[in-house]
């Protein structure tokens, strides 16, 4: 077993360089953290390697990814020789998938979209630490299956956890909403009955109706295995909603969401609905919507999702005129896009608004983090 | 840190029925050395909430549980008022003419629960903090203090400091992102699934008069089970209600007793899914690539 320095002062300083390197890397450090290890380090005059660095990885991880990349960035820094060359850079190791498309319209167009250009991009989640939890890591660059599987995990379990944030009993409040009479009733009984102390509960928020629309060309491949998680959580969650899947025409996919079983779900949308391939007509599919299916399904207290990378082959007249119907027939329409809050792609929310003014939010949804993003922008109605 | 200590400290785990590995030991010791709460998450089933109750069994103290739930508030998790006795002392007071005024906001008249036990105790008890991530985030900030201070501030009656510093362990399944804050203020350990020779003396240390072949048969069999694509792997738990099972059943070779193995996969198995995807012929398979 390699040894660490054994003087007690150069050992100190050499955790402090340590602490720094991990700073460098994205683990949060405080003060106190510092003094703590550099105390654990320096009590012993022999301190035995193993038992130091389970002390520091316990004092210096925050997250179950910090807990795993510890022991690279341990063994770069005190070890860096016994590092094999491949494992040198972990960058290397990210996937560096993209596709290449000449595709215009509400998705705009990458600068650095092309194979040369991907490679030198910043991956967002490729770094250590806290940078590379799942939540925050962007679909397109998580290579690694268990972390893809715990990606799709969480996406479907927001669509719960809204629905469990809304149906929870009201929440007392010190101010607004309703009075509150048991509590305050309560409460009055260490005034001596006088209601010295006013409760209010809050009102309890109204779960949404939702209509989806997820877009399964080719072009949406590498998000749709996860916001497929985040549709079936929606509509697992939420009775009333209602899913559509296009590419170049439309289909219902509700009742396919519906399955209590993944597997089962997964089959029979792959079965007859080609997905993940050909091109996209958001206009036809929209207006297919508009016409057949929008009197059934939309309500005016209607919040509309469609998530598109936005890459369209219909015209933008089209594309602008069925937004507008379906705009007026909700109570919200949200665009989640994928391209957006991606590194490189000069796709801006502010932009798309300007240039599409029906749509209320232009939202990204590249990451679980993203996606918890548009789970609040739907709990506050 | 005391490393001399943390072979004992092993041994006595193992002693007590809890076969764990050196880096949880010293992350304990490290907790009770530094005094600082101590986070473990982890896939449930690991055995995380069990650190927690071997400790306070070996060290001979009082265990103080709070399982955190949505909706978790102070009354339920520190304190309450004792309504009920501060109105029948009032009342008592009001029949007595002559008598001062009572005062109903003293320690007799709290209800104490479990946060504010914790810290009420002569001896430094063991507080488990369970399934924090199921708790609201209001809550999570409202233990920072305790977390960092140890005291509990009741408006009535001013900050109650700790008698003694309790030792904490907070448990996460990772449903929600616990905040910066939190984190900051605990020790991190996450709590893998053992490796199999781990399992093996979990099992033969749990599961009395268990043949240890079967043993490991089984031990195998589930590691493989952990590779599957289950939506719910099984944790130590299901290893040893199966073994538990399959000792009742008098089985002594799984190879022999497929049939068995896929009549009682409902001791491992939590979900519909999984139960259809592990088939007779999957488990058989399974089996097969274990042995």
């Amino acid at each position: 077993m390699n040894s660490i320095p054994s003087t007690s002062d150069g050992l100190g300083l050499r955790v402090f360089e340590f602490l720094q390197f991990l700073r460098e890397h994205g683990y949060l450090i405080g003060v106190r953290e510092t003094t703590d290890i550099i105390n654990v380090a320096t009590a012993s005059t022999h301190p035995q390697p193993t038992l130091l660095k389970t002390g520091m990885r316990a004092l210096c991880c925050r997250s179950s990814d910090e807990w795993e990349q510890f022991d690279h960035h341990y063994n770069t820094f005190w070890h860096p020789h016994n590092i094999p060359a491949s494992q040198q850079d972990i960058s290397k190791q990210m996937d560096t998938r993209h596709r290449q498309t000449s595709a215009s319209g509400i998705a705009g167009a990458s600068s650095q979209d092309s194979e040369h250009g991907q490679h030198d991009l910043p991956v967002d989640g490729a770094g250590a630490g806290r940078n590379r939890s799942v939540g925050k890591a962007d679909f397109r660059f998580l290579s690694d299956k268990a972390a893809m599987r715990e990606a799709e995990r969480m996406a479907e379990l927001l669509g719960k956890q809204l629905r469990k944030q809304l149906s929870r009993r009201r929440v007392s409040s010190l101010r607004g909403g309703q009075l509150d009479i048991r509590k305050t009733l309560r409460r009055s009984v260490s005034t001596g009955g006088l209601p010295a102390h006013i409760l209010f509960s809050q009102r309890k928020p109204i779960p949404p109706h939702l209509v989806i629309f997820q877009d399964v060309s080719h072009s949406m491949t590498w998000n749709n295995p996860l916001l497929f998680r985040f549709v079936r959580g929606l509509v697992q969650a939420f009775p009333d909603a209602s899913a559509y899947a296009f590419h170049t025409r439309l289909f219902p996919v509700t009742h396919m969401f519906r399955e209590s079983s993944l597997k089962r779900t997964q089959s029979r949308l792959e079965a007859g609905n080609q997905l993940w391939m050909g091109g996209t007509c958001i206009a036809t599919s929209l207006h297919t919507f508009n016409q057949f299916f929008s009197r059934r399904d939309m309500k005016p207290k209607s919040t509309v999702l469609i998530m598109s990378d936005g890459f369209d082959t219909d015209d933008r007249e089209s594309l602008e005129s069925e937004l507008e119907t379906l705009r007026k027939k909700s109570k919200k329409l949200i665009w989640l896009n994928p391209m957006l809050g991606r590194p490189g792609v000069t796709l801006d929310a502010n932009n798309l608004k300007q240039e599409f003014p029906m749509v209320d939010k232009f939202m990204p949804a590249n990451s679980v983090d993203a996606l918890r993003s548009t789970i609040r922008e739907i709990g506050r109605g | 840190m005391d490393t001399q200590l943390i072979p004992e400290l092993q041994k006595r785990f193992a002693e007590s029925g809890y076969i764990a590995d050196t880096a949880l030991i010293t992350t304990i010791s490290l907790m009770q050395g530094l005094a600082r709460p101590l986070l473990i998450e982890g896939e449930a089933g690991v055995g995380k909430t069990e650190v927690a109750n071997t400790l306070a069994n070996i060290e001979d103290c009082k265990l103080i549980r709070l399982q955190c739930y949505e909706g978790l508030d102070t009354s339920a998790a520190v304190y309450e008022w004792n309504y009920s006795r501060q109105l029948l002392t009032i009342k008592l007071h009001e029949s007595e003419a002559g008598l001062e005024a009572p005062h109903i906001f003293g320690r007799e008249f709290l209800l104490e629960r479990p946060l504010l036990q914790s810290i009420v105790q002569e001896q430094s008890p063991i507080l488990l903090i369970d399934e924090i991530d199921r708790a609201d985030e209001a809550f999570e900030a409202f233990l920072l203090e305790l977390l960092s201070e140890f005291q509990i501030t009741i408006p009535e009656l001013g900050t109650i400091k700790a008698r003694s510093l309790p030792r904490v362990i907070l448990t996460s399944n990772g449903t929600r992102e616990l905040s910066d804050a939190l984190r900051r203020r605990c020790l991190y350990h996450y709590l893998e699934y053992p490796d199999r020779q781990r399992e093996i003396e979990i099992v033969e240390s749990r599961v009395s008069n268990f043949d240890s072949k079967l043993a490991a048969q089984i031990v195998d069999f589930m590691q493989c089970v952990r590779q599957s694509n289950l939506s719910k792997s099984p944790g130590i738990a299901e290893t040893l209600d199966w073994c538990a099972a399959l000792q009742g059943l008098e089985i002594s070779d799984l190879n022999q007793n497929v049939e068995v193995l896929y009549q009682t996969r409902g001791c491992f198995l939590k979900t519909r899914d999984d139960m259809e995807a592990l088939d007779l012929g999957e488990i058989a398979d399974i089996l097969k690539k274990s042995a």
